[in-house]
């Protein structure tokens, strides 16, 4: 039995199960309010974007997580300001912000090949988290916990029913800018995790899947985030003996949680309709 | 005159210039239809789903093209039918067959260990095209022209009026999913250009721009295709001047003409509120 416990000897493996466990609750919380409006993919424009911020911030050296956090933003502002010309779609736009900022980020990255690690920007690297690091996602697990726990109803009203919220006397902008500046610095942290292209996977899976089992926010809300923890500890634990990418075998996980959801669902899996139909 | 015929000694820089062009063409063409039929994120979708393909074909030591299609299509469909049987959001399901499908990739990846750049994948390798995707290229090309040079009628009213199209007894689906495994080929030819990533930006941005411009359907393809090329041809040349990665030169002209567009319209619009 001792080979179950042989990962935790290491202080390397400790910190990436509470890396992993951290990043991947706060996106699974936040990914139930998406889904509500439908809003999933904006963090994958959100992922992309953040290339060109971590590529400004290796060559003035600073701490990537500033320059990541500025061209998030700036992809959101540019997302919001293209809208406004109402008769391009939606989509279309995101799509375009989205790759815009990725190529603007591949020609810095090529026009000045500094010591950036773009595998490691793309990919994630669990495995090689300083004290820092750690100390800094704890800080930011810590404050989205604490305002999702504070302010889960409002963003709740703000999400199903804006109108509502606006005639109930709430600041729905500043909630909503409250909620992407939230995203955002969820996005940043996940960069680490999971890497690039894998971040949006945390933020639409869990909720999803928990979408599934049951229609009572609080329940999905708790639900989305025990499925983000659990797939994301037996992830990194897995990847320990198996040797694999520690970020795409939480995805995998994740998405093996959602097909068997749709198999099992108590409303509308797959099984139950099948009996529904033989009945 | 001569930096502009300076690069053309080079052998690679006549194929990169050719496949640029031709690629520009297809996506431009392609481009009217993903930005007015929503299916922009379908695209992008696609673009990464065919890691799995890819890393399959390339352990295999078969080419890659045929893997990489073949997992585009599985990504397109599956999406559609998961769309249409279960009530949920259209771009949740996307993003979840998607990101399984690049993790799978990712994993079969590590544990298949496949021999060849993967990087050239991702990011896309234009300048070593090689001739065999070349070819393979122009005959998509081809294929994509004559499509819509000859079925230019029912496709106009695919993007406008599927009931019109319904009523005069067309096959809506069949025209529907055609155009979607077109889409896929399009997609996986130029992922060996300019990488998984950008393919979506050469799908969206040409007809974006156009849509700036333009209000008739014709003269919308006409003004995407003509931007298309010229990023293109603008794009090589500034990665070879500026030794910069040509993917991301091409897609940045594209929004520097996206740019321009917007800029042109204001002017209009302040022009004709006078």
């Amino acid at each position: 039995m001792e080979w179950v416990f042989e990962p935790l000897a290491f202080s390397y493996m400790r910190n990436a199960l509470w890396v992993a466990a951290a990043v991947s609750g706060i996106c699974a919380l936040l990914s139930v309010f998406l889904l509500v409006k439908g809003w999933s993919l904006v963090g994958d424009a959100l992922s992309h974007s953040v290339l060109p911020g971590v590529a400004i911030a290796y060559i003035l050296a600073l701490p990537y997580a500033i320059g990541a956090f500025f061209t998030g933003a700036l992809a959101m502002l540019a997302m919001l300001g293209l809208k406004k010309l109402t008769f391009l779609r939606e989509d279309a736009v995101m799509a375009f912000v989205l790759t815009g900022f990725f190529a603007l980020g591949l020609l810095l990255i090529s026009v000045f090949p500094t010591a950036i690690n773009l595998e490691a920007v793309i990919y994630g690297n669990l495995l090689v988290l300083s004290g820092h690091d750690v100390l800094q996602i704890a800080g930011i697990f810590v404050l989205t916990v604490l305002v999702l726990s504070l302010k889960w109803r409002e963003f709740r009203l703000v999400f199903f029913d804006r109108q509502q919220a606006r005639l109930m006397g709430l600041a729905d902008k500043r909630l909503l800018a409250l909620f992407f500046a939230l995203l955002t610095i969820a996005v940043v942290a996940s960069l680490q995790v999971v890497g690039a292209i894998l971040t949006v996977a945390l933020i639409i899976m869990p909720a999803a899947s928990a979408y599934l089992w049951s229609v009572r926010f609080a329940r999905v809300l708790c639900l989305a985030f025990v499925i983000g923890v659990g797939c994301a500890v037996l992830g990194v634990y897995l990847s320990y003996f198996l040797d694999w990418h520690s970020g795409a075998l939480m995805v995998v996980l994740q998405s093996t949680v959602f097909f068997l959801s749709l198999l099992c669902s108590p409303r509308q899996g797959i099984i139950v309709r099948f009996l529904r139909k033989s009945a | 005159m001569n930096l502009l015929t300076a690069p053309l000694a080079h052998d690679f820089m006549q194929q990169a210039l050719l496949a640029a062009v031709a690629i520009a063409v297809v996506c431009g063409l392609l481009s009217g239809f993903v930005v007015l039929r929503g299916w922009a994120l379908l695209s992008d979708a696609v673009s990464h789903a065919v890691l799995p393909g890819v890393v399959i074909s390339a352990s295999l030591g078969i080419s890659i093209f045929w893997g990489a299609a073949l997992a585009g299509l599985v990504c397109a469909f599956s999406t559609e039918l998961l769309v249409q049987r279960f009530r949920m959001r259209s771009e949740a399901i996307l993003g979840i067959v998607f990101t399984s499908m690049l993790a799978v990739g990712m994993l079969l990846y590590s544990w298949l260990k496949p021999s060849g750049d993967m990087a050239h994948i991702l990011f896309g390798n234009i300048l070593g095209i090689s001739p065999i995707v070349l070819k393979r290229l122009l005959w998509i090309c081809v294929a994509v022209v004559c499509v819509i040079g000859f079925k230019w009628r029912d496709l106009v009213l695919l993007v406008f009026d599927e009931r019109q199209m319904r009523l005069l007894g067309l096959a809506v689906q069949r025209w529907h999913k055609g155009l979607l495994v077109l889409l896929t080929l399009a997609i996986v030819v130029a992922i060996e250009a300019v990488g998984v990533v950008l393919v979506a930006a050469l799908l969206v941005a040409p007809a974006m721009t156009a849509q700036l411009c333009c209000q008739r359907f014709a003269w919308l393809m006409v003004v995407s295709v003509l931007s298309a090329v010229m990023a293109a041809v603008i794009g090589v040349y500034v990665s070879f001047y500026a030794n910069a990665a040509t993917g991301a030169c091409i897609v940045l002209t594209q929004v520097g003409l996206f740019m321009l567009a917007l800029i042109y319209r204001y002017l209009r619009m302040a022009h004709l509120a006078r």
